[in-house]
């Protein structure tokens, strides 16, 4: 197990670097840069070309990349050329409020699923799966910005029970910072709560129909047992991925729900930099990402380990 | 001894409450939601609208803008005085201004903000306004002189410039990151895409303006249209920017909420071609065809709601230098008449990229459906903000688009860097010489009637015959607040008056 979590460290560093090429050429790559985003239209050619040459974007793109990637392998990830703070401190101060996100989206979004996706499971042709299909097909289908428009409405603009937008710490202000979490996380958590039923259902049909089931309830077993010990744990082992996947796509940004709320996480973050093409901090919060993922997908490939004692990493 | 505990805790909370809440009240605080962030912080690089609030709050100017843009009114400079021959401007400085390090601010720190501001040149605005500057010193301690190359009638009014700003010269290597300046609030904080925070600088000399503002402002951005809208109704913010017209209804009719809006506008919205190239280089015909096919009014009804004011002259009316002149109607045989004659080659699509931002593709998909009423087809390529600023705007790789002005009220700058030779308003790279000679003509009376008469001439060349430009119609800006603002005033620019607001919170 040591060894291949060791393994997989080593190939994440290669993957990293493999993708920081990718991400660095292609920004590039893109029309319109920092010197377009600082100066407007009325400025012309002249000063673009004098601040792209200050702003070192006139070097050859693999000579910008050796001086970024050799900064960054020393820990300096550089500036926003805009705000002029470092992009660890800007991406590091959104990191708490993408976790809260992350955590009360997933919540709201696990307390639907799970019991729904079960039930729908293990009675497929039941009211209760029927209108639970019937929900999550809506909740896939609905827009996430729609819904979130719909929520400020309600409960901010109509009536004046939640604040529309923003961020307070809930260790500074518990009240407030609950007030202000629960209309993001409820957007995210339907959304995720939606697919994420659809997988527990099909997980627990696939199981339900297996001949450990049957032996299970042949040697005199109670349901309760059987589900609980038998068929959750090995439907679980779907769920854990897609689960894995969604952590990643929460922390790293759910940028359109984050935009509608106005939600400073690291989503309205990265969201802002590609706009005026901060090149410095777009590498470093993808990066920043895709070093989520990678650790997700680790923690899960361990998690199948623990749900499965059948496998083994060795 | 659980009880106990529960009423030790509660005590706790109403000690806290009590103790918190008349701090909380005592200091007053003024939340406004803005569609931007700030880009740039240092008032002589920054470029963008947001940038307009740290660079008036920060800082002050030698003289600042009135309400109308037209009357500069004394700020660092109590008073001026101008040579006969209309040349040098000697300004008196007014004494016991501070900068927020409590330095005090002399003629030296003028005297280093202009050659700071030559310096950066084309890559900020100051050089631009200040164009007809010869020269400039500092006589005395209070004392400032500066000596123009010919009369400018806009000298004084570019002196309000943001980009004018007085900054101090012992901070300026922070001047991103802590700015400092002399101006009604100290700088607090910023964090991108969160906030920023402004404290009222209590030494600021302007005594009568610091009792009606209050005492901290703080910035939000929120980019999202309904959302910032939904943060003012549900009393998050105080004021917000960018208010579209859909909604101006229902903030007027609502109680809790005013509206506010400009006198006057000196933002247009236009469609240019391209003089460098074919099609539209050398046919006059083909400019004009169009300009006859555009319907205007649909334009204003369904883009603009009805809002803002129709015609080709970029003087809007209630202006002092209008005149009326003849505007070509809405005639589409007339346009299929003027096509034919062009000898353009109708198969052939006209290149069309624009903004993707709304209001822009909606008028685009507008003028490309009255163009295929006379026959003409139109390739709209919609473009991401920079992609657009960066090819379209700067690389000039268009044939015609879309054009969104926001500029000066005066007549020089409501157009003379949309219509003068290789200015930065101008990707159609548009040149006259006997236009640039009307301009310096005009700039050089002080005579109201007379200049009116330069503007007239250039509107007859330009607007009605050459054609670079057809203006569409005025864009009017509104800001929505609620009730604790008690006056505030939206520049001719679309930008707020700082230095003319009253608040009641």
């Amino acid at each position: 197990m040591h060894q291949f979590i060791l393994r997989r460290m080593i190939q994440m560093v290669f993957v990293l670097i493999l993708f920081s090429v990718i991400v660095f050429t292609v920004l590039r790559l893109v029309p319109g840069d920092s010197a377009t985003a600082q100066l407007g239209l009325e400025a012309g050619d002249q000063a673009y070309t004098e601040l792209r040459a200050e702003m070192g974007l006139d070097q050859p793109i693999f000579i910008q990349y050796l001086s970024w990637a050799s900064n960054v392998s020393q820990g300096d990830f550089g500036v926003s050329w805009f705000s002029q703070k470092p992009v660890i401190s800007l991406i590091k101060k959104r990191i708490p409020a993408s976790i809260w996100l992350t955590l009360s989206a997933l919540t709201i979004a696990l307390i639907i699923s799970i019991p729904v996706g079960i039930i729908s499971g293990i009675k497929p042709n039941s009211w209760i799966a029927h209108i639970a299909t019937f929900f999550s097909l809506t909740g896939l289908a609905l827009p996430s910005f729609w819904m979130g428009l719909m929520l400020i409405l309600t409960f901010s603009v109509f009536n004046r029970w939640l604040p529309p937008s923003g961020y307070v710490s809930p260790f500074i202000d518990p009240i407030m910072g609950f007030k202000h979490l629960i209309l993001p996380s409820l957007t995210l958590g339907i959304e995720i709560a939606a697919p994420l039923t659809r997988f527990i259902r099909s997980g627990m049909l696939d199981v339900m129909n297996s001949e450990y089931i049957r032996t299970a309830r042949a040697k005199g077993l109670t349901e309760y047992l059987v589900i609980s010990q038998h068929a959750l744990r090995n439907a679980m082992l779907s769920v854990v991925t897609i689960l894995g996947v969604f952590i990643g796509y929460l922390l790293g940004g759910s940028i359109i729900t984050e935009s509608v709320f106005n939600y400073p996480g690291i989503g309205t973050l990265l969201l802002q930099a590609i706009h005026q093409r901060d090149y410095g901090v777009i590498q470093g919060i993808i990066l920043f990402i895709s070093l989520i993922f990678m650790f997700i997908n680790l923690m899960v490939d361990i998690s199948y380990a623990i749900l499965d004692p059948r496998i083994r990493y060795e | 001894m659980l009880k106990h505990k529960k009423i030790f805790i509660l005590n706790l909370y109403i000690i806290f409450y009590f103790t918190l809440i008349p701090i909380g009240f005592a200091k007053s605080q003024m939340k406004i939601g803005l569609s931007a962030d700030v880009v740039m912080l240092d008032p002589q690089l920054a470029q963008s609208g947001p940038d307009w609030t740290p660079q008036s709050l920060i800082w002050n100017r030698l003289v600042e803008y009135d309400n109308t843009m037209m009357d500069p009114i004394p700020s660092i400079a109590k008073s001026w005085e101008v040579s006969k021959d209309g040349k040098v401007w000697s300004f008196k400085i007014r004494k016991g201004i501070t900068f927020h390090s409590g330095r005090e601010l002399t003629s030296s720190d003028i005297v280093f903000s202009f050659k700071r501001g030559f310096e950066i040149g084309p890559k900020g605005r100051f050089a631009g306004y200040m164009v007809s500057v010869d020269s400039y010193k500092a006589l005395s301690t209070y004392e400032f002189q500066v000596t123009l190359k010919h009369v400018d009638v806009t000298f004084l009014g570019n002196l309000a410039a943001p980009a004018a700003a007085i900054v101090d010269k012992d901070t300026i290597d922070k001047i991103r990151t802590e700015p400092i300046g002399s101006g009604p609030y100290e700088f607090v904080e910023w964090s991108p895409g969160e906030k920023t925070v402004y404290r009222k600088f209590n030494n600021y000399w302007d005594k009568k303006m610091l009792s009606k503002i209050p005492d901290e402002i703080v910035v939000i951005p929120i980019l999202e249209d309904q959302t910032r809208l939904a943060n003012l109704q549900s009393g998050n913010v105080d004021i917000i920017d960018g208010v579209e017209a859909v909604f101006w209804a229902q903030i007027q009719n609502d109680p809790n909420t005013t509206l506010w809006g400009q006198e006057l506008t000196a933002s247009y919205k236009a469609v240019i071609f391209n003089f460098e190239k074919p099609p539209f280089k050398g046919n006059k015909l083909l400019r004009q065809a169009i300009a006859h096919a555009i319907n205007k009014e649909a334009i204003h009804q369904t883009v603009f709601f009805g809002t803002g004011e129709v015609g080709c002259n970029l003087i809007p009316k209630s202006h002092w230098a209008y005149t009326e002149i003849a505007c070509y109607d809405y005639n589409p045989e007339k346009a299929k008449e003027l096509l034919k004659r062009s000898g353009y080659d109708t198969s052939r699509p006209i290149y069309f990229p624009t903004s993707s931002r709304p209001a822009y593709m909606r008028t685009a998909e507008v003028v490309q459906a009255n163009l295929k009423d006379i026959g003409l087809k139109t390739d709209i390529e919609p473009q991401e903000w920079s992609y657009y600023v960066q090819e379209t705007w700067i690389k000039r790789k268009f044939e015609m688009q879309v054009a969104w002005y926001a500029r000066e009220i005066d007549p020089d700058g409501l157009f003379s860097s949309v219509l003068r030779k290789e200015q930065g308003n101008n990707p159609m790279r548009y040149y006259n010489p006997a236009i640039e000679t009307l301009f310096d003509g005009g700039k050089s009376v002080y005579d109201r009637e007379i200049r009116k008469k330069y503007y007239e001439a250039i509107m007859n060349t330009a607007i009605l015959d050459e054609m670079p430009i057809i203006k569409i119609q005025t864009i009017e800006r509104k800001w929505a607040s609620n009730k604790k603002i008690k006056d505030f005033n939206i520049l001719p620019k679309g930008l707020p008056n700082y230095y003319n607001f009253k608040w009641g919170g």
